[in-house]
């Protein structure tokens, strides 16, 4: 007896995750919402993004972050090229992932404080620079996270 | 919250780190019984002190699968400490400690040195406590855990009444025919796999929680090796389970999260265990 019990828990638990999986978590505007998730699955999604970004393009996405200006940008925190950077770590602030983001208003978009957190929702692109393929998202727009 | 769970099931991330989680646990399970009788329970954090070590290595010469500079720099400390350790100059607990401080110190010092990545403190975060790992798995880690998971499993499978009879009597195995060395070589090799494996699930510190805990658990209720070892593979995959589902809903770090799961189920199986009075001490 003690075997088929065991074998039918063992069974139960590994299909478990699979089985779930089928369900629906409901419907939202963009294709991938992170701001329903807590920051460490924020993080552990954005890293499957850049992982294999080609399986994401012209998808959009609405993300939390902090916001950072661009490398490139003025450090006045005014910037030039309405490119923005997205600051996302995990929970515990011991990894984080950045995200580029290219305005889709530049001049109508006011930028907060640097570190300040924003929703910003996107499209993601990828570009190649110096042979490496990179990822940004597109046709941005940035608000100041609601909670 | 199942509203929660069933959302994060949606991503592929997810489904793999309870796959990995699960069958990751199974394995450390299996031969967490063999090592507590051993006395060999403090491996685990040797070991994987050695795999941190190999990594740092294989970060520092910018291989491209660590993987397989790390595996094979731990079978080789794990045959080192385990199958000749009992011929050995340094014998035991004090080969072990010398062998994890020294390698965990070695590998800060290269990461330090001859650092690759702009975030130091974030490598060595996310390899000592797991951080994140989990959930950054990609489709080829989840199948080489896989295929090291069915082949550990296997092993023990195959090899279990030797096994059995190593740890019990190493002498009278070997006097009755029993090749314990190479028994003791097999032993090392899988712990060794189990423990680089381990490393994604929870980190290289907290390894060993995932080794002790299931077996010791396991010992407080139960006395015959082959009701603790399924004892102590059970508990441990509800343990992983639980502990995954807990750190996915409530933003808790994987590794912590389980290691805690388990020292609640150690509490909750000495209470039963001294309930039914006949407690086997580990």
């Amino acid at each position: 007896m003690g075997k088929k019990w065991f074998s039918l828990l063992l069974v139960g638990l590994l299909t478990l995750p699979l089985l779930l999986g089928c369900g629906s978590g409901g419907a939202s505007d963009v294709d991938i919402d992170l701001s329903r998730m807590n920051p460490n699955m924020r993080y552990a999604e954005i890293t499957q993004v850049s992982q294999d970004p080609a399986k994401y393009v012209g998808k959009t996405a609405r993300l939390v972050g902090y916001f950072r200006p661009y490398p490139d940008g003025d450090k006045n925190g005014t910037y030039t090229t309405g490119r923005i950077a997205l600051e996302m770590p995990d929970q515990a602030g011991c990894c984080a992932a950045v995200v580029e983001f290219v305005l889709k208003d530049p001049e109508g978009t006011k930028l907060p404080a640097v570190g300040t957190e924003v929703t910003v929702v996107g499209v993601l692109e990828t570009y190649t620079q110096d042979g490496i393929v990179r990822c940004q998202f597109t046709d941005a727009t940035m608000k100041k996270s609601s909670h | 919250m199942i509203g929660t769970l069933l959302h994060y099931l949606e991503y592929p991330f997810v489904r793999y780190a309870l796959v990995v989680g699960v069958l990751i646990a199974l394995c450390s399970s299996l031969l967490g019984v063999t090592l507590v009788l051993k006395r060999y329970s403090f491996i685990g954090n040797g070991l994987s002190s050695v795999a941190f070590g190999a990594m740092t290595v294989a970060t520092v010469l910018d291989m491209t699968n660590e993987m397989t500079l790390v595996l094979p720099v731990t079978v080789l400390c794990a045959v080192l400490l385990l199958s000749a350790g009992q011929r050995a100059a340094l014998k035991g607990d004090a080969a072990v400690a010398m062998v994890s401080v020294g390698a965990l110190a070695f590998g800060y010092m290269l990461m330090n040195i001859f650092s690759t990545s702009s975030n130091l403190s974030a490598d060595v975060c996310s390899t000592l406590f797991g951080s994140t790992s989990i959930l950054t798995l990609t489709i080829r880690e989840v199948v080489l855990c896989i295929v090291l998971s069915v082949a550990v499993v296997a092993a023990f499978v195959l090899f279990y009444h030797k096994i059995f009879a190593v740890t019990f009597d190493e002498s009278f195995a070997q006097a009755t025919g029993t090749n314990a060395r190479a028994y003791n070589l097999v032993i090392a090799v899988i712990v060794a796999v189990i423990i680089v494996l381990a490393m994604n699930l929870v980190g290289s510190l907290l390894i060993s929680a995932l080794v002790i805990f299931p077996a010791l658990s396991a010992m407080r209720v139960h006395k015959t090796f082959l009701s603790v070892t399924i004892c102590s593979a059970i508990l441990s995959v509800a343990c992983a389970l639980a502990g995954l589902l807990v750190s996915i809903l409530g933003g808790t770090p994987v590794g912590s999260t389980i290691v805690a799961v388990n020292a609640v189920a150690f509490g909750i199986f000495s209470l039963i265990g001294r309930l039914k009075g006949g407690v086997s001490r580990g």
